[in-house]
């Protein structure tokens, strides 16, 4: 898995922590995830793609 | 409604770290009966819980610390990381005691194995294991 998450946080000058927040996980979440080590929950990835303003088709991308 | 949660985290927190320093101390005590009969065993025993209890200290400030960020103590990655970990232990253990169950009362052993210390053994193996597991996973990123 890929993600755009780290490029959606930069264009909102947000950081893994300020994003934690927003979606009320723990940062290392966040930077697992970014790295594509962790697959979200249907729940967080709508929950950060709402915080980052996008859908989530666009932060997480599958390699078929 | 934050501050609420926040306490009933710092809560939860102190009562798991409690709860490990409470175990850290029964495998102190564990290690000094022990260094009359084996010191090497004994002296690790004590060692390692005394550093146990450093961690559970060293986490409990920072863990703190997050919390009053806002942070939650736990989440769906942690949670599952944990019930990986817990699960992944207890089969080992489960292979473990059937491993030494070949070994209980056997004569040719230089020292003999008793039920009781297969069970102190079965016991430690199964912290032993969950903290290799939590670390495991933890460093690898989710359970999967």
């Amino acid at each position: 898995m890929r993600t755009r998450v780290k490029e959606y946080r930069a264009r909102y000058d947000l950081t893994q922590e300020q994003l934690a927040q927003k979606v009320g996980v723990r940062r290392e979440t966040i930077v697992y995830m970014e790295a594509g080590k962790y697959v979200p929950s249907l729940r967080l990835a709508h929950d950060v793609a709402v915080a980052l303003k996008a859908t989530v088709d666009e932060l997480f991308l599958f390699d078929d | 409604m934050g501050d609420i949660k926040k306490t009933r985290e710092t809560g939860r927190l102190a009562f798991m770290i409690g709860l490990a320093i409470v175990i850290a101390v029964s495998f102190i005590f564990w290690g000094i009966n022990t260094l009359h009969d084996n010191y090497p065993v004994g002296i690790s025993l004590v060692l390692g819980a005394v550093a146990a209890m450093a961690i559970s200290v060293w986490v409990f400030l920072s863990e703190r610390r997050k919390i009053a960020s806002g942070l939650p103590m736990q989440d769906e990655r942690s949670k599952m990381i944990f019930q990986k970990a817990t699960s992944y232990s207890f089969y080992t253990t489960l292979y473990f005691v059937l491993f030494l169950g070949f070994f209980i009362d056997e004569p040719f052993l230089k020292e003999r194995l008793t039920i009781g210390r297969a069970l102190e053994a079965a016991i430690a193996e199964m912290v032993l294991a969950l903290f290799i597991f939590l670390g495991y996973f933890h460093l690898r990123g989710a359970p999967e």
